[in-house]
């Protein structure tokens, strides 16, 4: 084996943080050849390219070139495709499936576009005529093929930073949900503990009480009830967050869900004197949907609806088939309250938001309920959308699919479905 | 004879208050604070109901449900699963296990004391 120049240890082309090649840099190359006149002749063009410290091995057999490929030493591999018995091609399919990704670029004698074509094919860098081989034109070669690689690698290390960043990003999000599950669990268990010791003093169980002593532990009761309520706010923006927020819909009567969430929040707007109607116009009231969830969101359009409206007002709660494909329907609420300010009409779903300086309140408790409102409306393939004017009133209008997820048009719904 | 509520529970601060609780609607109460204890006491008293938390020190309500009903002595006992998780799929899997209710706390003692009266009488409950 000879070489122009003793090969250096101090290039450690092939790791991960090769510096960019510039033109000045030393490059070190293995040509595998089995002619010496060739090699000779690849050397005095290698020479003549007059790129500084550029030196050059040479392994004059397939086996000795491929021995030397898999020790890692050089910057670029040229590979003569005669070399005797075996091909340059044969050699770099070999050498393809090694962990060295230092480029190759191969060497043909004229009339060899289908090598050519195959060779890059398989991954070599470029290809070049011997014939037409020139200082120029190798060097050339090379300097592209090196800069190629180079930009390679670093897309590379590239993804894989952002594998890595996924990963933990995603471990991360499963530690934080698990952290707020515990959170919660861990908050609401003494909780159950003070609502059931103050229902059973309320109730009388442990003796009789004043009218004033009910009236404070009803609102014991009430102020226990809404930090469950910031709990499980707390809990589902935590899964919209980790877009781990998911509905399971069943067929199920929604004119009965409606009157179940009016019944539910009917005291609380009687006590506030304030008329709460309901009107549905359905073909069917069965409808595929998380009762559940749909039930969270009409109690947060209605206890907001019941917030915001002055005594003596009235709320309407509305459902109506529409004409839309997929079929659909149509639910609003609709309030006689203070309105919402055309400035913050538009950021009202966003979380957060009434949090910011100098923004009035919206809702009640931490503002994220409408968030939340809008995420389980997306998730169940709808919109949902609100009109106000100051002084006049506020209407939230939202609108479902009615069918079975799998037989509604798949476009309308896929990009809410991915979300689940 | 009254009728017997088996509460697994592992807040003795829960157990405390719904004791008084099912106690003034007439029920006896027996409680078992961990998932060993619970199917022992539910082998030894066989309840008309069990209240079951689904957390608890040594298994979880799930399993406990599991071994009583691979018990002929406790098997067709009714199961009101009550929990303080929200985590996704404990509703499924409680309804899988043939549960007659679940609630999650804090709870109305109202809708709790409903759901023991329809699983005594032998209804299922239809707000599952």
């Amino acid at each position: 084996m000879n070489a122009l120049t003793p090969p250096s240890n101090t290039i450690t082309k092939g790791s991960p943080h090769t510096p960019l090649p510039f033109p000045h840099d030393p490059i070190h190359i293995l040509l595998v050849e089995d002619d010496e006149d060739d090699y000779i002749l690849t050397r005095e063009t290698i020479a003549e390219m007059q790129h500084p410290a550029c030196s050059l091995e040479w392994a004059s057999t397939f086996e000795a070139g491929l021995e030397l490929f898999h020790q890692h030493r050089h910057d670029l591999y040229l590979f003569d495709f005669r070399l005797g018995i075996h091909t340059g091609i044969e050699l770099l399919r070999l050498c393809m499936k090694t962990d060295n990704h230092a480029p190759i670029i191969l060497l043909t004698g004229s009339g060899g576009e289908l090598v050519a074509v195959e060779a890059l094919r398989l991954g070599a860098a470029d290809y070049v005529t011997k014939g037409m081989m020139s200082p120029k034109s190798l060097h050339r070669a090379i300097m592209n093929a090196l800069e190629k690689a180079h930009l390679r690698r670093t897309l590379t290390e590239h993804q894989h930073h952002l594998e890595k960043t996924n990963q933990a990003l995603t471990k991360q999000n499963g530690e934080i949900q698990r952290f707020y599950h515990t959170l919660a669990h861990e908050l609401k268990t003494p909780l159950t503990a003070v609502r059931e010791f103050t229902s059973l003093i309320y109730d009388g169980l442990a003796g009789p009480l004043t009218a004033e002593q009910r009236e404070y532990l009803q609102n014991s009761l009430e102020c226990i009830d809404q930090i469950t309520n910031q709990i499980n706010d707390l809990l589902d923006i935590t899964r919209i967050d980790t877009g781990k927020l998911s509905i399971h819909r069943q067929l199920e009567n929604l004119e009965l869900l409606i009157a179940r969430v009016v019944g539910t929040l009917n005291q609380a707007a009687q006590h506030k004197s304030i008329t709460v109607s309901v009107s549905t116009n359905l073909n069917s009231p069965e409808v595929w949907i998380d009762k559940t969830r749909m039930a969270q969101v009409l109690t947060n359009l209605l206890s907001n609806a019941i917030k915001f409206t002055p005594p003596g007002g009235t709320i309407e709660v509305a459902a109506c088939d529409t004409r839309e494909i997929p079929l659909s329907v149509r639910l609003s609420v609709r309030d006689t309250g203070c309105g919402i300010a055309p400035e913050h009409l538009e950021h009202i779903f966003d979380r957060l938001y009434q949090a910011e300086e100098g923004h009035s309140r919206i809702e009640g408790g931490l503002g994220l309920g409408l968030t939340i409102t809008r995420e389980i409306v997306k998730l169940h393939g709808g919109s949902i959308s609100v009109q106000s004017q100051l002084g006049q009133g506020t209407q939230f209008t939202f609108t479902i699919p009615k069918g079975k997820p799998e037989t509604i048009d798949h476009q309308s719904t896929q990009g809410d479905q991915d979300e689940t | 004879m009254k009728p017997k509520i088996l509460l697994v529970e592992d807040d003795e601060k829960i157990v405390k208050a719904l004791t008084v609780r099912l106690k003034s609607q007439g029920y006896e109460v027996v409680a078992a604070f961990d998932a060993v204890m619970a199917t022992s006491k539910a082998m030894e008293h066989h309840p008309d109901v069990i209240l079951l938390d689904i957390s608890m020190p040594g298994g979880n309500g799930f399993t406990v449900a599991e071994r009583l009903h691979d018990s002929s002595l406790t098997a067709d006992i009714p199961i009101i699963f009550l929990t303080a998780s929200k985590e996704p799929g404990l509703r499924e899997r409680a309804k899988e296990l043939g549960a007659m209710a679940f609630l999650e706390k804090p709870f109305e003692a109202q809708e709790l004391v409903s759901f023991i009266r329809q699983a005594l009488a032998g209804h299922t409950v239809p707000a599952f």
